[in-house]
């Protein structure tokens, strides 16, 4: 094998070819480093590609556009760009050779084995949909249970219709576009079901999902059994009394297909296999104010770093990633950096630190409902800044400007941090 | 005539009372600005939403094509022009924002395809 091994070699290699990696190579390639993208699909565009629905690129080009049109968007971008696109190529191992040298090995039907050389690498993977093992219903192992984002990928994609009785549990977004993919298709959704007293999901899908159909929301339930014997034929569904199942209030509802929208999780087995720190409160690396990982030269880039409410907000991340990742090949490296806590009511701040002489934005997640918010910037437990915010929640991240606030750059000591709070 | 309706024009998404009297005027309670009183008119007089689904392609790459309406939809009509598009099948070269089904019902909404497929 290693004799027939094909070697390449680029400044920066991406690694996902999404909407992050595409951003991110835009922005290295603009500024003249030769970068190549490694995709394991047919295309690029990612998730986007499945996502027939509109809703995005209200930022980025300031219309509302469809997840396919998103994507060729930049696609045509990248086409013109001079960037080496390895479609059909699965990344196995990421790792480091001589002299500070990143590899990363693939393999193509087409090419076979390839070994990529680089100065750079940026992680761009994307995350993956938590699935029945991670929320632990009980029940029997029937046929007709599906991730929200398959069932999406089985109906726009390849043509099929996972079923026709449907219950849809949890209330993220994926799950709330797929009731009203799976009415339009012309199978009944009988109810969505969340653990939570909130949804989960926008207030625009809930309306425009649920509400036009008249698809029952069962907030502060869960799906206590699946029941079927080959396929599934029944769903129990319990309602919670101060957070405990009270079984009196149980009810069954018959369908034949279980739909689970329970969240997401960065795509991280790559960089766990090559031993980069993973932040546990995003479930991404753990990454500096450059965006680069506890690996040297080793950047990430969009829901593989945490998982974004808008794609939008996934191109901005990453085009400046790609920015750092430049400055990085031309040695320019920050003299200090200062940690960044979640403080309470915050569930994480993204990245983990920043260059205090050039603050930069920040993305963050409440843990909270609350009208009438205000946000907290604290260097070392002084208050900086205060921003108030009309209103949070936790399906919505929150960005916050560097011009928001001011870093005293006289009061900062070795061990300083700041930290984000929601009150 | 009374109806409850939530706003989505911003995350806060106010709960909506709108009352129509009986000259028809609209009385909209619960906004808190004035975004909340357009959107429960709206809503109210005819309602409107982008049509997004995909149609049968003859392609050797994929076998769905994701289309789209290129401008919001009265709803009543939604039932019939999926139907329409269930019913259809087109073959590649597409190009993006082609006119794949026109002036739908003197609509004077159009279908787009959603990506380009050359093959």
């Amino acid at each position: 094998m290693g004799t027939d091994m094909k070697e390449l070699s680029y400044d920066a290699v991406v690694i996902g070819g999404g909407a992050a990696g595409m951003a991110a190579a835009l922005e290295i390639r603009s500024r003249d480093h030769s970068v190549a993208i490694i995709e394991r699909e047919h295309r690029l565009g990612g998730i986007l590609l499945q996502c027939i629905h509109n809703g995005f690129g209200l930022i980025e080009f300031n219309e509302e556009l469809t997840g396919p049109e998103f994507a060729e968007n930049f696609s045509a971008r990248v086409a013109e760009s001079g960037i080496d696109v390895y479609t059909d190529t699965t990344v196995t191992e990421l790792s480091t050779g001589d002299g500070g040298i990143r590899h990363v090995t693939a393999y193509s039907g087409r090419n076979g084995v390839m070994r990529f050389s680089s100065r750079a690498a940026i992680l761009a993977m994307g995350c993956r949909e938590r699935n029945r093992g991670n929320i632990r219903i009980p029940g029997s192992r029937p046929a007709g249970v599906y991730t929200a984002g398959l069932a999406q990928r089985l109906v726009n994609m390849e043509g099929y219709l996972p079923g026709k009785d449907i219950v849809i549990v949890g209330s993220g977004d994926i799950g709330l576009i797929m009731a009203r993919r799976m009415t339009w298709a012309g199978a009944k959704v009988h109810a969505v079901v969340e653990i939570l007293s909130h949804p989960s999901g926008l207030t625009r899908n809930i309306v425009q999902c649920l509400n036009d159909f008249g698809i029952p929301l069962y907030l502060g339930h869960v799906v206590s059994k699946i029941s079927g014997k080959d396929r599934v034929e029944k769903v129990e569904i319990t309602p919670l009394r101060d957070g405990i199942p009270d079984a009196d209030g149980s009810f069954e509802i018959a369908c034949d297909t279980v739909l689970l929208s329970v969240g997401l999780v960065p795509e991280n087995e790559l960089s766990k296999n090559a031993g980069i720190r993973i932040n546990p409160q995003t479930n991404g690396a753990y990454v500096d104010s450059r965006m680069m990982t506890s690996m040297e030269a080793v950047f990430a880039a969009g829901n593989v770093l945490h998982v974004h409410d808008l794609v939008d907000y996934v191109t901005e991340e990453s085009k400046r990633t790609g920015g750092y990742v430049v400055e990085y090949l031309q040695a320019g490296t920050p003299s200090r950096q200062i940690g960044i806590r979640a403080g309470s009511n915050v569930r994480y701040v993204s990245p983990g630190k920043l260059d205090p002489g050039r603050p930069d934005r920040l993305y963050l997640r409440s843990l909270i409902v609350k009208t009438d918010a205000a946000l907290e910037i604290r260097l070392d437990n002084n208050l900086l800044k205060r921003i108030k915010k009309p209103h949070v929640q936790p399906s919505e991240m929150i960005t916050v400007d560097p011009s928001a606030f001011e870093i005293p750059l006289e009061d900062i000591r070795e061990d300083s941090f700041l930290e984000v709070s929601i009150q | 005539m009374k109806k409850e309706m939530i706003c989505i024009t911003c995350p806060i998404g106010c709960r909506l009372t709108l009352t129509e009297d009986s000259n028809g005027e609209l009385q909209v309670d619960g906004n808190r600005c004035r975004r909340g009183k357009t959107y429960a008119v709206e809503e109210y007089r005819s309602p409107k939403r982008t049509v997004t689904a995909s149609v049968h392609i003859g392609s050797v790459v994929q076998k769905r094509l994701p289309v789209r309406t290129d401008a919001p939809l009265p709803v009543h009509e939604i039932t019939t022009l999926l139907s329409t598009l269930y019913r259809m099948k087109i073959h590649p070269p597409v190009k993006r924002g082609e006119i794949l089904v026109r002036d739908f019902h003197g609509t004077s909404v159009n279908v787009i395809a959603s990506m380009s497929l050359a093959e």
